[in-house]
């Protein structure tokens, strides 16, 4: 049984089509990447999931449940947070922990057993508004985990946090994954998706337009990075060699895109021809050269800022 | 535990830690003691020309303050209501599980447990001052059927104004603009719209009796539910007029089977509509 399933799933705001017919399935187990640039559908969708907006078109499962009585028994297995961690700012932590706790039918004893895993234990007493972001965000996840859901939502968890705080949401993820719980993720901290994620999909202007394995995405095509000599004249020459993709100079480098990871006969076709190579590796691809190729979209200011 | 039980728990806790419930209750049951007090005071003084005593002090506990109890109310409800769209804890709650209609019906608990809130504080500060001594009357009856009555209508009454204030507070959802929308409607349009009605409906006019917070006003007179207080009214008219004073018209009154039915009517339009448009819209 598929955890979600999603089909044609359509979001029109007036005359705004936000999420355009899509389809997906998340597996149980799976750490699923939703990612997207900004506007592109991701919370649209993940609000249709979670039944504070209304598809358009379209339907989904969760759990393998449907209809409006199902979907609202399976909510009750889902643990959520989307955009920013929403909690009344002058209850404590522990007080609006113990909202959470009645509406999941969650005994209060394991309040501070979620408060103890996100480390804020010590703070449980503090007013919400008192918490810094990173406290906020752990708090979310705090509530997500409450009442032992078998699939957590998080919308963009590591949002406007420092590179610790980052580090913490996920290896918090990672421990909820390792726990056995189906992790859906929406970022556009790709590379942490990268890290984290076993599978992505990729929104664009609403519409999906990959959905895979991170392995899977990123082994497409291999990546060599080359030296040796006139870079031009070594780039003119690789351009010969039958398996070649394409070719590019990067900084000191030629960097060639090759069909199959042969990096041997890609040294003698080269040496063959009289140029010797100083240096010759792998590249691996990164998601966010993928993800740029398919959106065509510019990486935002913070994720550039943060690597 | 049930859901009404999960509703009512997480309502009280969320109500009971706002900051601004407890500036208005506090803020509330000290203008009563004060005004009551000050009223017992005199009375012991004997200043005042009547006694501040049980049960005839139940026409000043009932009358003036009861109208700042509402105001009281209907601003907290609507500063409770619509900050959770401020801040987002609706989507969250419903997010956590509650369906919508869960988490209107949490909200539609907070309606009549504010106003047994601020009546209760209204009753049971005004009603205790006037039993203290030396005022505490001559040991006969404390409380009337026709204040008991006024309780009633007076629950009814802040009902009235909390589907009101739940409507803006809903559709709008944002506190400053809703408290804003509805002092307009409940002090300006409302009065605007009567006078239009009167104007050109003619024969019909006694439709502008009907309009929302003209009904619930009414549920407050006296006069609609004591019998003793209109015979004196009327027998205070017959005797100025006989006196040659100036021409005072007897009191207006509905009736009240009319009255009760009118008020219900729009409570429960006025909660289905707020439903209705709660539900339609995202969160």
């Amino acid at each position: 049984m598929s955890v979600i399933e999603t089909y044609g799933l359509t979001k029109r705001f007036r005359r705004q089509l936000a999420v355009d017919s899509v389809s997906f399935t998340v597996e149980p187990g799976q750490i699923f990447g939703f990612l997207g640039p900004n506007g592109s559908g991701k919370t649209t969708t993940i609000g249709m999931l979670l039944g504070i907006v209304t598809p358009t078109a379209g339907s989904f499962r969760l759990l393998g449940l449907e209809g409006r009585r199902g979907l609202h028994q399976a909510r009750q297995q889902v643990g959520a947070t989307l955009e920013t961690p929403n909690f009344h700012p002058y209850l404590s932590g522990r007080e609006n922990l113990t909202i959470v706790a009645n509406i999941k039918r969650v005994p209060h004893d394991r309040i501070d057993a979620a408060l103890d895993t996100v480390g804020l234990l010590d703070r449980a007493r503090d007013r919400f508004s008192a918490y810094s972001l990173g406290m906020k965000q752990r708090l979310a996840l705090a509530a997500t985990m409450l009442g032992d859901p078998k699939l957590i939502i998080l919308d963009e968890p590591a949002n406007g946090l420092d590179p610790e705080g980052i580090r913490e949401i996920r290896e918090i993820i990672l421990r909820l994954h390792d726990m056995g719980r189906t992790i859906f993720l929406s970022s556009h901290l790709l590379w942490e998706v990268e890290r984290t994620c076993t599978h992505v999909a990729i929104l664009r202007k609403g519409r999906i337009i990959r959905q895979a394995s991170v392995r899977e995405i990123l082994s497409g095509t291999v990546t060599a990075g080359i030296r040796g000599g006139n870079l031009e004249t070594l780039r003119r020459l690789v351009m010969e060699y039958p398996r070649t993709v394409s070719t590019s100079i990067q900084e000191d480098m030629v960097v060639v895109e090759l069909r199959d990871d042969d990096l041997a006969a890609l040294n003698a076709f080269i040496a063959g021809r009289g140029i010797h190579l100083s240096h010759l590796a792998l590249r691996q691809r990164s998601l966010e050269e993928v993800f740029i190729e398919l959106t065509g979209a510019q990486l935002p200011e913070e994720v550039a800022g943060n690597r | 535990m049930s859901v009404a039980e999960i509703l009512a728990r997480n309502e009280t806790l969320k109500m009971t830690r706002f900051l601004p419930f407890r500036v208005t209750t506090i803020a509330f049951a000290g203008l009563m003691t004060l005004g009551f007090g000050s009223a017992h005071y005199a009375s012991r003084r004997a200043v005042e020309p009547r006694p501040f005593e049980l049960p005839d002090a139940w026409d000043q506990i009932l009358s003036d303050p009861l109208p700042m109890a509402l105001f009281f109310f209907a601003v907290l409800l609507m500063l409770i209501v619509a900050s959770e769209f401020t801040w987002k804890t609706a989507r969250q709650n419903v997010i956590d599980g509650l369906s919508k209609e869960q988490w209107f019906a949490g909200k539609l608990l907070v309606v009549p447990m504010l106003a047994a809130i601020f009546l209760g504080l209204l009753v049971g500060i005004g009603g205790l001052l006037a039993a203290l001594p030396p005022n505490a009357g001559d040991g006969g009856t404390l409380l009337r059927a026709a204040d008991l009555r006024l309780m009633g209508a007076g629950f009814l009454c802040m009902l009235g104004y909390g589907a009101l204030a739940m409507l803006f507070a809903t559709t709008i959802r944002s506190t400053g603009s809703a408290i804003g929308a509805f002092m307009l409607y409940a002090f300006l349009l409302e009065r605007l719209l009567g006078s239009g009605i009167r104007r050109i409906a003619g024969s019909f006019d006694a439709i502008a009796d009907f309009l929302p917070t003209a009904l619930f006003n009414r549920l407050i007179d006296r006069l609609q539910w004591d019998a003793a207080a209109l015979a004196r009214r009327m027998e205070m008219i017959a005797r100025l007029s006989a006196q040659g004073g100036p021409n005072m018209q007897p009191p207006q009154l509905m009736d009240n089977v009319a009255l009760l039915a009118g008020s219900v009517a729009w409570i429960l339009l006025l909660v289905a509509l707020s439903f209705l448009i709660f539900r339609r819209r995202d969160l």
